[in-house]
């Protein structure tokens, strides 16, 4: 299958990001997750927290507020990447935020006010002592707060990245193990054949194919919009489609992976029936890898949603991203695109932290 | 996962692939039946053949220039697929249109492949601070939305074509330095790159003449199915109104601009979409039958 193969290269060593001491303070150090020491201390302490509950609470929580601390330096870094890149757009902000008809001085004046007639770094820091008090800058075309347009574009945005994810999952994962029960039987060639119908579909087709069958013939759903649970049905099917294909051709391939294992051999061989080998013995090991996709794929998830908001016109924050950068709204696009850089490195955090769960052979070093 | 099952999950590399048929992929598809990946074959080969023989079919004129008398005609003799709401053929802007997402798709696709398998095999091949860091931050970057990644560039490059296929290009390249550089690293320690290395071969010569080609295979695979990927980035992007501007025709554009006509006259938007969903949904057939007829271990299911 197409995607599934090289996403396996891709997934299994995505960066992880650690604080080091070092003799003048901390440095920030990358290791692979794959690459981890393994700490055979911290395996005691699994098995210890099998019997003492808490203490695993305990363990998760430590190294919880490890990870924690490192997002301040990880966010620095994108917000220098971020700045720079946005710095080189071309057209002058000062002369886009006075408007058309807008003479020299005052031109010069907005430049002053907004402090761009300062060197790069000087305006680097000024932005960064901003952003650690919450202030994102404000847009140039409304004169409000960036901050405000983002606390009221995120919930949507949020709110369809979390449906079309859950469908991706609910969906795509059963899927996967109904297939890879019988390899190449019947459900799972047709479900091969969908899913890579799945990969092939755009979004923004899709949808609108979608808004065309059930909004304008049938009349079952509100073409567009945000509202109630009808108006998140097509949205969330549009930008989950792809990723039930790609969630059930992974959730096959590390199921038929575990299937082969001795292990599997001997809970059969025990007498355990075969419900309990596939979705206990077998699953919570192939769970693995899907949750390492799941924190990838939140990511493309992410930048899905910027297509399938335009579609239905909801009102989220790729839309505002999207308007931002059609009008040069650079403060606006700074804001955005930091907070979709943050909701990743978030997700990624969440998703290391499910992996020690789930495995416990990962050390939290 | 240790680094040793990484490396045997990448496809058998420096084994010649057991040629099941003679006369080729196309006669490894008739030998095994594959009927599927013959049809997207042919389909691509059509729309290519459309696509370079554009100027020949329509000129560029009707295609672009306003005719409102004409307007949303639905398909009939003299326009096979109708008109759009300005009166242009729809026919000629689709295969206009794929004169444009084919030349982005094959433009960024080459330009991430010579960056990506440059740096991966040298990131492969060379291990030490540098290489480290150029994986760290591929790897950083891969934890991005490619979408956005896209989007950032062109909002710094300005909506055109060559910046279509720059963004698309930026946002593949993490990707194959990441897919490139694990195959690499096997092969260099091969008994065969061993072998080249003791008798005094230069690094270059090395890469050259044992680690590339043995990766060739990997690289033709990847291209097909990256192609797919990035024609379905360049509509998205252009569908997001980011791609080359108005009167060019292109696929995602077309769709965009097919929004409000949805109801009245729904040929605007199945005539583009239509054939981006075939385009795309060729190359990954036949992306994933090169996979089988160059990794016979695939063929077997996973």
């Amino acid at each position: 299958m197409t995607a599934t193969n090289d996403k396996d290269e891709i997934n299994l060593s995505i960066t992880f990001c650690y604080v080091r001491p070092t003799p003048c303070g901390f440095a920030l150090g990358f290791t692979e997750r794959n690459h981890r020491p393994c700490c055979n201390r911290f395996a005691t302490y699994h098995r210890l927290a099998r019997w003492f509950p808490p203490l695993l609470g305990a363990v998760l929580l430590n190294y919880a507020i490890r990870r924690l601390l490192l997002l301040p330096p990880m966010l620095l870094a994108i917000s220098i990447a971020v700045f720079m890149v946005l710095h080189f757009i071309p057209g002058d902000p000062a002369r886009l935020a006075a408007g058309p008809d807008a003479t020299e001085a005052d031109v010069q004046q907005i430049r002053a006010n907004y402090g761009l007639d300062r060197p790069l770094s000087t305006q680097y820091f000024i932005y960064v002592g901003k952003l650690s008090r919450g202030d994102l800058g404000e847009s140039f075309q409304t004169y409000t707060p960036v901050s405000e347009g983002i606390a009221r574009t995120l919930p949507a945005t949020l709110e369809l990245t979390a449906a079309g994810m859950l469908l991706a999952v609910v969906l795509g994962v059963p899927m996967g193990i109904i297939a890879a029960i019988r390899p190449h039987g019947l459900i799972d060639n047709s479900l091969t054949t969908l899913a890579v119908l799945g990969i092939s579909m755009p979004g923004f087709f899709l949808g609108l194919l979608l808004m065309l069958l059930f909004a304008a013939t049938l009349g079952w759903l509100p073409p567009d919009g945000r509202g109630g649970l009808a108006h998140l049905v097509m949205p969330a099917i549009t930008l989950g489609l792809p990723y039930v294909a790609t969630f059930s051709r992974l959730a096959r391939s590390t199921m038929l992976d575990v299937l082969d294992e001795d292990y599997i051999r001997t809970a059969y061989a025990k007498g355990v029936s075969r419900y309990k080998v596939v979705f206990k013995h077998a699953l919570s090991n192939a769970a693995i890898p899907l949750v390492t996709v799941f924190g990838m794929d939140f990511g493309r998830l992410l930048g899905g949603a910027v297509i399938v908001e335009t579609v239905f016109a909801w009102p989220g924050m790729g839309r505002y991203m999207l308007d931002a950068i059609v009008a040069r709204d650079i403060y606006v696009v700074q804001g955005t695109v930091l907070v979709f850089a943050a909701l990743v490195v978030l997700i990624n955090l969440i998703v290391d932290l499910a992996y020690g769960i789930l495995d416990p052979r990962i050390a939290y070093a | 996962m240790e680094s040793s099952t990484l490396v045997s999950r990448t496809p058998e590399v420096g084994v010649p692939a057991a040629r099941a048929a003679r006369g080729g992929f196309i006669g490894f598809l008739f030998s095994r039946r594959r009927w599927v990946a013959l049809v997207a074959l042919t389909i691509i080969a059509v729309i290519l053949l459309a696509a370079i023989a554009a100027p020949w079919l329509f000129d560029w004129n009707t295609v672009t220039r306003v005719n409102l008398e004409k307007s949303l005609v639905s398909p009939n003799a003299s326009s096979w697929l109708g008109t759009d709401e300005l009166g242009r053929d729809l026919l000629g802007r689709v295969i206009w249109g794929a004169r444009i997402t084919l030349a982005v798709a094959f433009g960024s696709v080459a330009i991430a492949m010579a960056v990506g398998v440059a740096l991966g095999a040298a990131c492969g091949y060379y291990s030490g601070v540098v290489p480290g860091t150029i994986m760290r931050f591929m790897d950083f970057m891969i934890a991005f939305p490619r979408t956005l990644v896209a989007i950032v560039v062109i909002t710094v490059a300005g909506n055109s074509v060559l910046s279509l296929t720059l963004a698309i290009a930026l946002s593949t390249i993490p990707i194959y330095v990441r897919f490139f550089a694990a195959p690499v690293k096997a092969l260099t320690q091969r008994e065969f790159v061993q072998a080249s290395r003791s008798i005094g071969m230069s690094d270059l010569g090395l890469l050259t003449t044992h680690i590339l080609p043995n990766v060739g295979s990997l690289i033709i695979v990847q291209a097909t199915v990256s192609l797919a990927e990035a024609i379905l980035i360049g509509s998205g992007l252009s569908f997001l109104g980011l791609g080359p501007p108005p009167p060019i025709p292109e696929w995602g554009a077309m769709i965009a601009a097919s929004r409000p006509l949805l109801v009245i006259h729904p040929y605007v938007l199945i005539a583009p979409g239509g054939v981006l969903f075939l385009v795309i949904l060729s190359f990954n057939l036949v992306g994933d039958a090169l996979r089988d007829y160059v990794d016979p271990k695939s063929r077997h299911g996973r």
